[in-house]
């Protein structure tokens, strides 16, 4: 039996132990897999395959009726998709005993949270917003003859991505507070779906939900996303803001949270 | 910075859940290099003390360290020397048994490549899996599994493995492999471990500790605690007059207590004393002094670890070493 002396030992310790490794492993988990393009080709068929039927389907006769439906696309459908696959990130690795294996190794509950968060942030990213934004983007110049602005594009997917990435935290948060799938999904569902329900009884949550930045409220109109898109003045930033910072307290608290959970 | 030859120190380590007293003021030694047998029926806080150890749940009080470090302050430093085996081992399941130990080497070892591959190898053949090592963990056996979960713990050759019931859901010839794996790892690490197989315990075990009901009744040198628990007693056999036999030690105040069970060929005097010096040198003599008496059998009785595992923990004795 020979020792270790011809090893390379990691030195990562403290928060970032364990953190390269587990990046590989859930990175690996969407690229190493069918996943991504399994993924890929989903969103491209939903909001491409919706966009196209709207834009040569005669609905949408202007650009800025298109743009505005491609961000309620992009906000809504993979929605439902990001919180079906952070549901599992971490009830289903408690669940299934995984999160504890990992957690025997030199690897701090830091680093368990943030690779999850980092990884499925990025799968979500390309597969979901980069890569059916890129094939809308052709499209819009296909069926109105015109370039959208890329500079004002591309600050509107970041504003895409800010809603996207609340709901992907907000899950994992769930997943880090409750042991069970139900309540997880549950919530994450009903916030997505049930936030504009709410806003004729408390007009001032237009301000603190994240509904506004992808969907016209109804009152506000376009979206924030795609007033950006447009190169137009929002009606208010405060929303992306609210959520942008929601985004990091969600965080905060599924690091705290996961920092006391036993196994 | 390790303080002394144990690896592993517990004072007062203790865990409740609620009105629950899963570990209850645990103060345990394991020297370095030994092979620590860990037992206790279901529920007597085995799993418990391991995953304290390992930073998986927190102490309620009390505290411990591994290799000198604090298990909560220093955990993830102690985890990086540590191989643990848990009760249930569980994987990701579309992973195969290679790219399990691969994902698993390299929380420890970022290179090079191919010793990396290297060491993989040679711990899928240790545990036998070299021809499964492609296959899902999905299609996996229970066995298969428990093998994996050996190889994981020690595929970076720690300097102390936690194994929990690491023969439970293996065969006997999976088991007699599992306890020659551990006899050859003595060398280089300590191995801490529970069981339920009380014949693995006494094959292997240099020292054993016994839990139940959360509380630490017996540990100490396994020689020691098969020398008896219940004072010194003697085992005799004899050919002839058991009573003249007993007559000759009646009267004697070191003696406490004298059983004689009638075999086929011999006579058993077991003869329980409380002096140790006073019985070698004058029990035998005693017996012999009638010379119808003739003793084919005199020692120190030897307790099997069974034995003693059941007094202890349905009769509640305590022994400490």
């Amino acid at each position: 039996m020979s020792g270790n002396s011809a090893f390379i030992p990691v030195q990562e310790r403290g928060w970032r132990g364990g953190l390269n490794n587990m990046l590989r492993g859930e990175f690996g988990k969407w690229w190493g897999s069918n996943l991504w393009w399994i993924q890929s080709l989903i969103w491209i068929g939903v909001i491409n395959g919706v966009l196209a039927g709207i834009l040569w389907g005669g609905e949408a006769a202007t650009i800025e009726e298109g743009v505005a439906l491609y961000c309620v696309f992009s906000g809504l459908f993979p929605t439902i998709a990001i919180i079906i696959i952070m549901q599992e990130v971490v009830v289903g690795e408690k669940d299934m005993g995984t999160a504890a294996w990992i957690l025997s190794k030199p690897v701090s509950r830091q680093a368990f949270i943030l690779s999850k968060w980092i990884a499925n942030a990025v799968g979500v990213l390309v597969t979901m917003l980069l890569l059916p934004g890129i094939i809308a983007y052709l499209m819009f110049y296909l069926r109105f003859n015109t370039w959208v602005n890329p500079l004002d594009f591309i600050t509107g997917w970041g504003i895409l991505l800010v809603y996207l990435l609340y709901f992907l935290t907000l899950t994992l948060m769930l997943g880090t507070f409750f042991n069970h799938r139900g309540p997880v999904i549950g919530i994450s569902l009903a916030l997505a779906f049930g936030q504009q329900m709410v806003f004729g009884l408390l007009p001032a949550l237009t301000f603190i939900l994240p509904w506004v930045l992808a969907v016209p409220a109804g009152f506000f109109d376009p979206s924030i996303a795609a007033s950006l898109m447009l190169g137009q003045e929002p009606f208010s930033m405060i929303p992306f803001y609210i959520t942008f910072i929601s985004i990091f307290v969600f965080l905060a608290l599924s690091l705290w949270r996961f920092e006391k959970e036993e196994f | 910075m390790e303080a002394d030859s144990n690896v592993i120190q517990t004072k007062g380590l203790s865990k409740s859940y609620e009105e629950i007293h899963a570990l209850k003021e645990l103060d345990l030694n394991v020297p370095k290099n030994s092979i620590f047998g860990f037992l206790g029926p279901n529920g007597a806080g085995k799993t418990t003390t391991m995953k304290l150890l390992l930073g998986l749940t927190r102490a309620s009080a009390g505290g411990g360290t591994v290799f000198g470090l604090d298990i909560v302050q220093d955990s993830v430093e102690i985890r990086s020397r540590v191989g643990y085996l848990p009760q249930d081992p569980r994987f990701y399941e579309h992973l195969t048994a290679r790219e399990t130990l691969d994902f698993t080497i390299r929380f420890y070892f970022k290179g090079p490549e191919a010793e990396i591959k290297q060491r993989v190898e040679e711990t899928l053949e240790l545990v036998d899996l070299g021809e499964k090592s492609d296959r899902p963990i999905k299609s996996f056996s229970g066995g298969e599994r428990q093998r994996l979960g050996i190889a994981q713990a020690q595929v970076n050759y720690p300097d102390l493995l936690i194994l929990d019931e690491p023969a439970a859901s293996l065969d006997p010839l999976g088991r007699k492999d599992v306890m020659e794996i551990m006899r050859r790892l003595q060398k280089y690490t300590t191995v801490f471990y529970s069981t339920h197989i009380l014949d693995d315990v006494q094959q292997v075990s240099d020292t054993v500790a016994i839990l139940n009901k959360g509380e630490l009744v017996a540990d100490g040198p396994i020689e020691t605690l098969l020398a008896g628990s219940g004072g010194t007693v003697y085992v005799v056999k004899i050919k002839g007059d058991p009573e003249v036999a007993r007559s000759a030690l009646n009267d004697q105040d070191w003696i406490t207590n004298i059983q004689v069970t009638e075999q086929p060929d011999s006579i058993n005097f077991i003869v329980s004393v409380t002096d140790e010096v006073a019985a070698e040198d004058k029990l035998l003599r005693l017996l012999l002094a009638d010379e119808t008496t003739i003793v084919t059998e005199f020692g120190r009785k030897k307790y099997e670890l069974e034995e003693i595992f059941f007094n202890i923990v349905e009769g509640g004795d305590h022994v400490r070493q």
